[in-house]
């Protein structure tokens, strides 16, 4: 597929981003005093925060598109490139089922 | 009067009119002066043991390229291969043809995919003024520093072990593979050359410069000391600056007019006179 270089190019920025993103997200869980006992409580108040659901459907997209495409590029290599589309297409319908069950998980809180 | 070493050779034998399967055959070879590289011990061989073997040579000396084999498990010239280097824990040195080539016999594979790709690659200076590029009335100015940006890569043999160590040509038959990829590294960085957009059709694929994993195999393996995945991933750099119209060009490149006038520095004495007639 001529143009290739845009999904190299995406590749490689949202997996910088994702590097920043899921540091951000370790850091809230490791040394701030989360405990499992207390864990939905403080997840729930957490994703309370309209900021907080902003940052995660950031964090979700960005990262089903890094793994989805990566996805892509390891199964159009296993099939010899001779399916890309029904790969392309495949990949497509589970980024976005995926995408509709995390929205509904951040969502979940805030708009409760 | 000690004994002479002797090496055994274990060699992978093909025969296409005889429709057998490969198999590996074993030469004793006594080491000598004249036999100390792979080369000299497929010649004596040849000459002594077995004269139905075939292999690929002619230089001898790691410029030709065309003694690119398997050797011991790695892809070497056996131009290049010192038998005391590869004999040190062993008694043995076992020889296979280049992977990822079809064999045309024994140790001798069909390079024509190296060479066909290198050619999509359009490796040659392309200039946009066609009249000046194929009719030229002045020469192209080039500063060391826009050598050195592509200097290594000219130092490729085309021998095509870097092809056979490539995994993923192993996966992909369509990818170009490091040699092509590196040398079109070297003509697009070229300050003398134009061609990057037509290059582009070919490069920007994922059978062209973005099928490289960056195993750096290639690397590992170049007889010559070329870089070939450096290479590689500085062209994934500059394809996507100029997409992304960011790439810095210092200068079109610069013609000047022949020196006509060329006068000899007078220290340097004139070569002598032809010795033969000329016909």
């Amino acid at each position: 597929m001529a143009g290739e270089w845009k999904f190299w190019f995406l590749q490689f920025v949202t997996g910088a981003i994702l590097v920043a993103l899921v540091l951000t997200h370790l850091s809230l869980f490791i040394g701030n005093g989360y405990h499992i006992d207390n864990s939905y409580n403080e997840i729930q108040a957490h994703l309370s925060s309209p900021a907080w659901a902003a940052f995660y459907i950031i964090f979700l997209t960005i990262v089903l598109y890094h793994s989805h495409n990566g996805l892509r590029n390891i199964l159009s290599e296993w099939t010899g490139g001779h399916h890309d589309k029904l790969v392309t297409a495949i990949v497509i319908v589970l980024g976005v089922v995926f995408w509709i069950i995390g929205m509904h998980t951040i969502l979940y809180f805030l708009v409760r | 009067m000690a004994e002479k070493r002797v090496i055994k050779f274990r060699i992978w034998r093909y025969d296409p009119d005889s429709n057998g399967k490969p198999t590996y055959k074993e030469y004793d070879v006594p080491l000598s002066s004249k036999v100390t590289t792979v080369l000299e011990a497929l010649d004596y061989i040849k000459a002594n043991l077995d004269h139905t073997l075939s292999f690929r040579a002619s230089c001898r000396m790691a410029i030709c390229g065309s003694d690119g084999m398997i050797i011991n498990g790695k892809p070497m010239l056996a131009c290049q291969a010192r038998i005391d280097d590869l004999t040190k824990n062993t008694n043995v040195i076992e020889i296979r043809p280049m992977e990822n080539y079809k064999v045309i016999r024994d140790v001798v594979p069909d390079l024509t995919p190296l060479f066909e790709k290198h050619k999509k690659v359009k490796p040659y200076l392309m200039y946009k003024d066609e009249k000046e590029q194929f009719n030229p009335t002045g020469e192209f100015i080039q500063s060391r520093e826009e050598l050195d940006l592509f200097n290594q890569f000219t130092y490729c043999i085309k021998c095509g072990l870097c092809y056979s160590a490539c995994p993923v040509v192993a996966a992909d038959e369509e990818f170009l593979g490091p040699q092509a990829l590196a040398q079109a590294f070297r003509y697009c960085v070229d300050s003398r050359d134009q061609g990057l957009e037509e290059r582009l059709k070919i490069l920007d694929d994922k059978h062209g410069v973005w099928g490289c994993h960056f195993s750096g195999s290639c690397s590992a393996v170049c007889p010559k000391g070329v870089d070939p995945a450096q290479g590689i991933q500085l062209l994934k750099q500059l394809i996507i600056a100029y997409r992304l119209g960011v790439r810095k060009v210092k200068h079109e490149p610069v013609v000047k007019p022949l020196n006509t006038e060329f006068k000899p520095n007078p220290k340097i004495p004139l070569a002598p006179p032809f010795t033969a007639k000329k016909a």
